[in-house]
């Protein structure tokens, strides 16, 4: 029961955590609230799917400016593709970052995309480990039998 | 960020700006502060004029840079207009000088040159008349000595041959009378001297001074005639000798002078003795040693100017020995005397000097004698006392020396003597043995003195009038250069705030268009937070607190995403983003509407809100109706925030030519109208002609209220962004300031305009007319009604005035008879005075204190038999305060078998008030306002309902409740219409909020109505009986549910409890409760049934859909890409026979085994960028596919971008509607279901 309790104020603190640093926005939560019995992993599928998405765009991106004459056109549509999904997923900094790697990418700003490629792949690694350590948790308090605390 | 840029760059420009100020130190003297002033002014004014070159470039580095270049650039330039200002004066200096200096040159050297030529000849004139008298005077000497010696030698010839003593005197004496008449006949002789050989000495003297005349002699007695005998042969050699012994015997010898008398030569005194040679100077024999004349220049005692002496010899008979010599002197000093004259009429000073420089004459009175101790001399002219001749010989020595030039002509101009500048001409007489210099000496003055003079005035004159003239011409150059600068700089100041302007305009279009692109980024946050609230709403485990909160937190945030809407669509509008619909619509049902919609909060003001549409209003007309709703609702808000009392009309027509011819009330209003406005009428009127051929009607909006007004000055800037009429009254009233901008920027939009008119009373009037299409049909369904043949009297007893009586006109436009009354007692005194008298016959006159016109009017109506009353009754005149309301209702409930009554409800009205009117059978309701649609349905019903009585006398009132029933239901269809129809955006919320406790209270009067309503009303939905439980717990516990603050929920639960109460059909209600839960919020198994193909190429996005589509109870098949889902839906349509070759090549057995599985889909959500087909081609293609059958699959497009320019070009490749991602979950469900309830 204690390990319970602390297991479930650390997943509280935790998202809490989140929250506040602004790896996730509220749309996560959306995405949390979508799953119920019928989807029992849902949000751990949709965030494997982000992140699989995520890496294959990432790589595009850093395949497609590594060119000589980088084609901005499609880099711009990879950064929008994932800026479509990492604000339906609620990757706030994903998406923040994307926002200006945009900018840059309509700015044909080579050296700004590259830093914001990088600033994404960072973002995605730290996102990746966090929300890692969140379902890690989860498993372990589904494990000892509680209940997932609902973040208000 | 932008902001702060651009804040960021405005702080760089000032400090940019500022170092130009700090040069401005107090350490500075003041005169060099304001040089500096001024340079920096110009500096800054010139920067002014390059620094647009600095500014269109947007990086501010470079800005600065330019600035600075600006500064440096300028300074230079200031330089060069300075330069070239002073080479222009100089330039200028320069030719008047030149001008001036050749001017005075040439007038001068002219009057010069003809100066000189007349100084010389009048020099030379002047020295040649002494001269000439000096030759005169040498002449007449030369002729009296000749003439005297012709004389002697015939005398002494006559008396040669004497040697008698007495002879001898005789001789003496004839001589004596010969010379006396030479020397009387020629009065500037000096004297006349005969000096014999034998030394006798005979003279006649005139002292010029003492004017006497004097005869001299010597005593005869000692010479003897042998003496006489003078050897031939030894004449010359005894010459010597005989001189000596003259001289001698002059000295020994006596010599007598006799005073004579000057004309007639009379002896007047006696002989006195003088000594020899005392007087005069005798010429001797000495003087004329050759025998020929000679002259030479001696001096007096007596006289003070030299004399001219000549001697010429009498020779003797045989011409061969001088027997006498004769001398005559003349004084020079008539010549001294001419020269005065001639002096004093022309100045200067003249001079005669012999050879050797001795004076002979002067014009001055200076002596020309040394009085000397022995005898008088003559002085050298370089000795005189006159210091002019003096200084005048010394400089000619000095010159001249005594090397004169040929002629002794010298003429000098400039001499210099003294301090004064001299002419010095100087001529040579040379006579014979004396010659004669003549020198005159001229002041400068005297000639050219004036000319000088004139000259040096002339050029003072010259001098100071072309500096006048440079100076003039300076600031006249000075002048136009600084009118041509200051043009210069006015233009420079002008492109300068062109280019200002321009940037302005960019920047703001900068901000309008990054708004616009920001209202995805936006609207997503707000969408989602409200979603969430939603969704925690629907959640059942909230405590009561919580649930206030939570919907205290979705009205906030309803308020703040109407901010940000506002916001964004004036920056849409701004950026030309925004795309008008046109699409049919019912004008006056959204109008009606929205005084549903707006006349709660009005009633919560104690305002009336009164709508006032013409009859030749055309029923429907092309447009985007949730803009129109949006200006008038607007408007309508604005109205009301500052209404506080009184009443909001809106008014409408149309602009036709029929409409002056209306009513009374119109034409009444008409004219003020034209009066007011002939201006804007014009407007109008021009536009209608061109709007006749497009089909295009101008049709005419009023919004008046007697609020606080606005001060005319302001009434055009009301309409700008952020502007408020007056300050104070944000704090008052709040609000953005932004509505009104929406308001003109869509009326601008839709070809209209609007104004602030002048208005008769407290209040604004705002008038503004639209262009609207017209359908193409052209069949304008006027909703033109004519119930004069019913024979019916409306009683209007209604709270509110203006209502009332633009009701009462318009029904007895269209042939009623009505009455109007305000309040309870006048009611109750109309009802006695209609229904008693009638029965009584005896009038109750004394109780009715009706006022006149309305007592005549029911006494007319009284005349009237069989007529049908209608007494419209405003639940507001019932005293609800107290429990007298019930007596009331008993009251009116008398008259219900005569007349027919139709009640108007305040949303607020309690329910215990329409469950006892209900009970006493006045079935028929109305929301307040009254406005003609509802007036025309409550005649309508009642008319109805009369025939159907007279039709069957036996006719019950649940029959009559069922008709009822079924009119309202037309009414409540027409509220949750426009309801559904306005849902634009979030703004439906608040909208909803307002319109749907209406729409609740007229459903909750009347239970079969409502039902039969419901039934009508929803369509699709198949209820779900899963919904029980809902109710159930609603049943359990309606108190909790019953909260304020919730019109969705909590009216729809309190619904349901009390549907469930009354054991209706459950179905229906169960139906009704769906209905209005999908408003609601709760859309829990809301797509039930639905097949969605969803094409998504995001994996997140298309699981995230899926899940919340597969939520609410649809199938969903996810497909990645456009292909696939063109692939999938043509796979469908040929149904059965393409299963097994259905699309699995890409490994997607989910999708196949879904597609094997389908029949078709009822809706495909479609991604716009994706992958190998993006949604607009993949909608292209479906489209295309689609032609020919009669198939018409409803797409919804996903789109990041969230600008109705994307939404356009959607709808333009053939999808239905659009929904933005993240996506909203309650707005995706609405537009599914309203396509496929369309389609069912």
């Amino acid at each position: 029961m204690d390990i319970l309790n602390q297991l479930q104020r650390q997943y509280t603190d935790f998202t809490a955590l989140l929250y506040r640093e602004g790896f996730v926005d509220e749309n996560f939560t959306q995405v949390q609230k979508l799953q119920d019995e019928s989807s029992p992993d849902f949000v751990v599928e949709v965030v494997s799917l982000f992140f699989e998405d995520c890496e294959k765009l990432v790589n595009n991106m850093a395949e497609a400016l590594e060119q000589q004459d980088v084609d901005f056109k499609q880099v711009d549509s990879h950064v929008h593709q994932l800026k479509g999904s990492s604000s339906s997923m609620g990757a706030a900094r994903i998406k923040n970052v994307c926002i200006a790697f945009k900018t840059f990418c309509e700015a044909q700003n080579r050296e700004g995309c590259l830093r914001c490629l990088q600033q994404v792949n960072h973002e995605h690694t730290q996102l990746k480990t966090n929300l890692q350590a969140l379902f890690t948790l989860e498993r372990q308090i589904v494990a000892n039998g509680g209940s997932i605390p609902v973040m208000q | 960020m932008l902001f702060s840029e651009m804040a960021e760059e405005g702080r760089r420009r000032n400090y940019s700006c500022s170092p130009t100020a700090g040069t401005d130190t107090p350490l500075m003297a003041t005169p060099l502060r304001k040089v500096c002033n001024r340079i920096l002014r110009f500096a800054t004014s010139c920067r002014k004029n390059t620094a647009p070159y600095g500014r269109r470039i947007f990086h501010r580095d470079v800005e600065q840079d330019e600035f600075q270049y600006g500064n440096t650039h300028c300074l230079s330039s200031y330089y060069s207009v300075f330069v070239v200002r002073l080479a222009i004066m100089a330039m200028l200096a320069i030719l008047i000088g030149l001008l001036t200096i050749l001017t005075w040159h040439f007038t001068r050297s002219y009057t010069k040159k003809s100066l000189n030529t007349l100084a010389s000849s009048l020099r030379y004139e002047l020295l040649q008349r002494p001269i000439l008298r000096m030759w005169n005077i040498l002449n007449s000497t030369a002729e009296i000595t000749a003439a005297q010696v012709e004389l002697s030698q015939y005398v002494i010839r006559r008396y040669s041959k004497t040697t008698i003593q007495a002879d001898q005197v005789e001789l003496y004496q004839v001589m004596r009378d010969v010379t006396w008449a030479l020397f009387a006949s020629r009065k500037a002789l000096n004297a006349i001297t005969i000096n014999y050989r034998n030394g006798f000495v005979q003279a006649f003297h005139r002292d010029h001074r003492s004017n006497n005349t004097f005869y001299i002699y010597s005593d005869p007695r000692n010479y003897s005639i042998n003496v006489k005998e003078p050897s031939d042969t030894n004449m010359f050699s005894s010459h010597q000798a005989w001189n000596d012994q003259s001289i001698r015997s002059n000295s020994t010898a006596i010599w007598y002078r006799e005073p004579l008398d000057p004309t007639s030569g009379e002896k007047i005194g006696k002989a006195s003795p003088i000594p020899p040679d005392d007087l005069i100077n005798i010429a001797g024999l000495s003087q004329v040693p050759d025998g020929v004349a000679s002259w030479h220049v001696a001096v007096s005692k007596y006289t003070d100017s030299p004399l001219l002496s000549a001697a010429l010899p009498v020779w003797d008979a045989s011409n061969k020995s001088i027997v006498a010599v004769v001398g005559v002197t003349t004084a020079l000093y008539s010549v001294g005397q001419l020269m005065r004259e001639l002096v004093e009429v022309h100045g200067g000073y003249i001079y005669l000097t012999s050879q050797e420089g001795y004076l002979l004459a002067t014009s001055t009175n200076a002596p020309l004698l040394t009085n000397s101790t022995t005898r008088p001399d003559l002085i050298m002219d370089v000795d005189t006392e006159e210091p002019t001749i003096r200084m005048g010989a010394r400089w000619l020595e000095r010159v001249y020396g005594n090397k004169f030039p040929p002629g002794h002509v010298v003429h000098v101009e400039n001499a210099n003597l003294g301090k004064q500048q001299y002419y010095i001409d100087s001529f040579f007489l040379n006579l014979k043995r004396l010659p004669i210099v003549g020198v005159l000496i001229i002041p400068r003055r005297y000639i050219m003195g004036k000319v000088d003079e004139r000259a040096f005035k002339t050029l003072v004159v010259l001098i100071s009038a072309s500096l006048c003239i440079l100076v003039i011409g300076c600031v006249f150059i000075l002048i136009l250069t600084n009118g041509v600068s200051k043009e210069m700089k006015l233009r420079a100041e002008l492109i300068s705030h062109l280019d200002a302007r321009r940037r302005a305009e960019a920047s703001n279009n900068y901000k309008s268009q990054f708004l616009a692109n920001m209202s995805h980024e936006l609207r997503t946050p707000m969408a989602a937070v409200i979603g969430l609230l939603d969704i925690l709403i629907c959640d059942d485990c909230l405590t009561n607190e919580q649930y206030a909160t939570v919907t205290q937190i979705r009205k906030c945030s309803t308020a703040l995403l109407r901010l940000l809407n506002n916001i964004l669509d004036l920056s849409k509008v701004e950026s030309g983003k925004l795309v008008l619909e046109d699409a049919e619509f019912d004008l006056g049902r959204e109008l009606e509407g929205l005084i549903d919609m707006f006349s709660v909060q009005c009633i919560n003001h104690n305002v009336e809100a009164v709508l006032d549409l013409s009859d030749d209003m055309p029923k429907l007309v092309r447009g985007d109706s949730a803009r129109v709703v949006q200006i008038f609702a607007n408007l309508i808000s604005n109205s009301i925030k500052f209404t506080t009392t009184g009443h909001i009309i809106l008014r409408s027509w149309c602009e036709n030519l029929n409409t002056c011819s209306d009513t009374q009330f119109h034409l009444d209003q008409k004219k003020m109208r034209c009066a007011i406005k002939p201006k804007l009428r014009q407007q109008g009127n021009h536009l209608k002609k061109a709007c006749k051929k497009e089909n295009k009607m101008i049709i005419w909006f009023e919004i008046d209220d007697t609020g606080c007004g606005i001060d005319p000055s302001k009434w055009e800037s009301v309409f700008e962004s952020f502007e408020q009429a007056d300050p104070s009254t944000t704090r008052l009233h709040g609000g953005t300031g932004l509505g009104l901008c929406i308001v003109r920027t869509l009326v601008n939009k839709m070809g209209g305009e609007i104004k602030v008119v002048k208005k008769n009373g407290p209040g604004t009037l705002m008038r503004l007319y639209l262009l609207l299409k017209t359908p193409a049909d052209g069949a304008d369904l006027h909703c033109q009604v004519d119930f004069s043949g019913h024979n019916a009297v409306v009683l209007l007893a209604l709270y509110g005035s203006m209502g009332r009586v633009i009701m009462s006109q318009w029904l007895r436009k269209i042939g009623l008879t009505t009455l109007g009354v305000s309040e309870w007692n006048e009611l109750t005194r109309v009802l006695r005075k209609l229904f008693h008298a009638r029965r009584r016959e005896n009038g109750f006159d004394a109780q009715c204190s009706l006022n006149e016109p309305l007592k005549s009017e029911v006494l007319n109506i009284g005349d009237v038999k069989d007529l049908l009353f209608i007494i419209v009754v405003d639940v507001g005149l019932l005293d609800l305060s107290t429990d007298i309301w019930r007596e009331q209702i008993n009251f009116l409930d008398n008259f219900s078998g005569k007349a027919k009554f139709a009640w108007m409800l305040n949303h607020d009205t309690p329910n215990a008030i329409k469950m006892e009117l209900r009970r006493k059978g006045h079935l028929l309701m109305v929301n307040k306002p009254l406005y003609k649609a509802k007036m025309i349905h409550i005649l309508g019903t009642v008319m109805k309902e009369r025939d159907t009585e007279h039709q069957k006398k036996s006719s019950n009132a649940a029959r009559a409740m069922e008709k009822d029933g079924d009119m309202h239901e037309c009414l409540e269809i027409d509220s949750t219409h426009f309801d559904t129809a306005s849902s634009e955006e979030s703004d439906t919320a608040e909208m909803g909020d307002f319109n749907s406790p209406s729409t609740f209270h007229l459903t909750d009067l009347d239970k079969e109505r409502e039902e039969i309503a419901c039934q009508s009303q929803c369509q699709t939905l198949e209820c779900l009986i899963e919904m029980a439980d809902f109710d159930a717990e609603a049943r359990e516990d309606p108190g909790q549910k019953n909260r304020p603050n919730d019109p969705f929920s909590t009216a729809t639960q309190n619904e349901c409890s009390k549907l469930d109460d009354r054991n209706s059909e459950t179905i229906s209600h169960k139906e009704q409760v769906n209905s209005y839960s999908n408003k609601g919020g709760n859309q829990q198994k809301a797509l039930d049934g639905l097949r969605i193909l969803l094409a998504e190429d995001t994996p997140v996005l298309q699981r995230v859909a899926t899940i919340m589509l597969e939520k609410m109870g649809a199938k969903v098949i996810a497909v990645g890409d456009g292909l696939q889902a063109v692939e999938a839906l043509n796979c469908s349509l040929r149904g059965n026979v393409c299963r097994r070759e259905s699309p699995g090549n890409d490994g997607n057995t989910g999708l196949q085994t879904d597609i094997q599985e389908s029949q078709s889909y009822d809706l495909i959500l479609m991604d716009c960028q994706m992958p190998k087909m993006d949604g607009y081609e993949a909608t292209k293609a479906i489209r295309k596919s689609e032609t020919g059958t009669h198939l018409h699959i409803p797409i919804v497009a996903l789109t990041a971008h969230a600008m109705s320019s994307d939404e356009a070009k959607c709808l333009e490749v053939g999808m239905d509607a659009y929904l933005t991602k993240p996506i909203d979950y309650k707005l995706m469900v609405s537009t599914i279901l309203s396509l496929t309830k369309r389609k069912a």
